[in-house]
């Protein structure tokens, strides 16, 4: 799995997940929201549009970037949640529990940062 | 599903149709001693297509099969496209026998095999004097087809909305092809009636009674999705677990069994799964899914709990838990699924059973 990061204005960071995430791979996203963390950012956009698979372990990778978000108060959105990754987080009954937002345009709306 | 061809020495083993079907071809049936310890006469297959073991299934010829996985991590894509090949065959089985006896019970029928005692419906020539039907009046046959699709669809819209559930566009796609499938598959009789009496009031209402269930069927595809996603979720848990073990064996078997469930007014369609085990792997498996059931607690607890319970979340892991998420996907589509591990002759086998 490749992890890209970008920022909106140095405000809104966002992290783009390619290819599979899994038991091998999984603790990367939970190492990149860390150190993000520590840089003090205050929004976060996880884009799951690249994703092709996630297991349990890449589940259990997003949440823990949900529960130390909600911890630090760090505005979240699950951006582009499709396919096979929505099937698993559909069987998880997360959808309801996690922020998924349908794309980057609502996400930022719901933080309440407009699109430059 | 993908145009791939399988690779993997599946066995097949046949139901009497099948068997009947494979022999008078002159194919020599062969006796195997499957995973599950018993022995029973079939096909080995080397390579195939996903559409042929499909069609077997559908069909209704198969009533077991046996697949190794190599190397569950590296071939998860085969598994989980395996799985759902072999979950949606079992779909189209399922309503391709629930339209059959539910066109029987039309009085259409009963009125053919009095006045026809030598060609009742599914007997051979009755199949032989609904194919010359068919052939006769094949553009009706063809509009009959796009009428009950239009019907389906119209029908799936309604229990949509009903339940309030929102369906993204792919979802809705595959119902599409899912429903064309179906009507590819539904037995002679269901048309073979349909033409008889199809512009009259009765036969829309036959229309309408026989789209509302392959409506009702179309709830059972997303869990296919989900016992792929299962399956494969265990299948690499077990394989990880085997590692730790440092033994040499790195294949795992997943047999599959079809029957009917005869507690089913309606008559259901069981499918059962059991992943076989090594000795060590069936007994670590066993402590953790009583861990996972104990923690259930008998009494489903809130999804919420659950999740909180999980804490931070940097140690959990849900892959076990995904049974108890497939029991209640299943309850809200009122199908049912159950999970068990129990012993066998080499270890053990994890028994996972969904009945529509």
């Amino acid at each position: 799995m490749e992890i890209n990061e970008r920022s909106i204005s140095g405000a809104v960071h966002i992290l783009s997940l390619d290819g599979e995430m899994d038991l091998y791979n999984a603790t990367d996203l939970k190492d990149t929201v860390t150190e993000m963390f520590v840089r003090g950012i205050k929004h976060l956009v996880i884009d799951l549009e690249q994703l092709e698979y996630i297991d349990s372990s890449g589940i259990s990778a997003l949440l823990f970037t949900y529960t130390q978000c909600r911890t630090r108060s760090v505005d979240l959105a699950f951006i582009n949640v499709r396919g096979s990754v929505r099937r698993v987080i559909e069987l998880t009954s997360l959808i309801g529990f996690f922020p998924i937002a349908e794309n980057l345009t609502e996400a930022l709306s719901r933080f309440g940062v407009r699109q430059g | 599903m993908n145009a791939q061809t399988f690779r993997e020495p599946t066995r097949l083993i046949l139901t009497e149709s099948g068997s009947t079907y494979f022999l008078s071809r002159n194919q020599r049936l062969q006796r195997f001693r499957l995973h599950d310890g018993r022995e029973d006469y079939g096909l080995q297959l080397s390579d195939y297509t996903p559409s042929s073991l499909q069609k077997l299934i559908a069909s209704g010829m198969v009533r077991k099969l046996e697949f190794p996985v190599v190397d569950s991590v590296a071939r998860r894509d085969v598994v989980i496209d395996y799985v759902k090949l072999v979950q949606y065959g079992a779909l189209y089985f399922h309503a391709r026998e629930a339209a059959r006896r539910f066109a029987l019970t039309w009085p259409q029928a009963e009125q053919w095999n009095r006045r026809n005692p030598r060609s009742t419906m599914g007997s051979p020539e009755f199949l032989l004097v609904a194919r010359k039907l068919f052939d006769e009046r094949v553009r009706e046959l063809q509009q009959a087809k796009t009428l009950l699709e239009m019907r389906v669809r119209s029908v799936y819209n309604g229990l949509l909305r009903e339940i309030d559930l929102q369906v993204e566009k792919q979802d809705r796609e595959k119902a599409q092809q899912t429903t064309r499938r179906i009507i590819e598959y539904l037995p002679p009789e269901v048309w073979f009636i349909w033409l008889l009496f199809q512009h009259s009031d009765e036969g829309r209402r036959y229309v309408q009674d026989i789209a509302g269930g392959i409506a009702r069927i179309l709830r059972y595809t997303a869990i296919a999705d989900y016992l792929a996603l299962l399956i494969v979720e265990l299948m690499v848990y077990m394989q990880h677990r085997e590692r730790d073990t440092n033994s040499e064996s790195r294949v795992l078997y997943l047999l599959t069994q079809f029957s009917t469930a005869p507690g089913r007014v309606e008559g259901g369609t069981k499918t059962q799964y059991l992943l076989s085990t090594g000795p060590v792997r069936f007994e670590a498996l066993k402590a953790d899914l009583e861990e996972v059931q104990k923690s259930v607690g008998g009494q489903r607890r809130s999804l919420e709990q659950f999740y909180r319970s999980i804490d931070d979340g940097s140690d959990s892991n849900p892959g076990l838990f995904y049974v108890s998420f497939l029991e209640e996907a299943c309850e809200r589509v009122g199908a049912s699924f159950e999970s068990s591990v129990r012993d066998a002759a080499n270890g053990g086998m994890l028994n996972l059973v969904f009945t529509m």
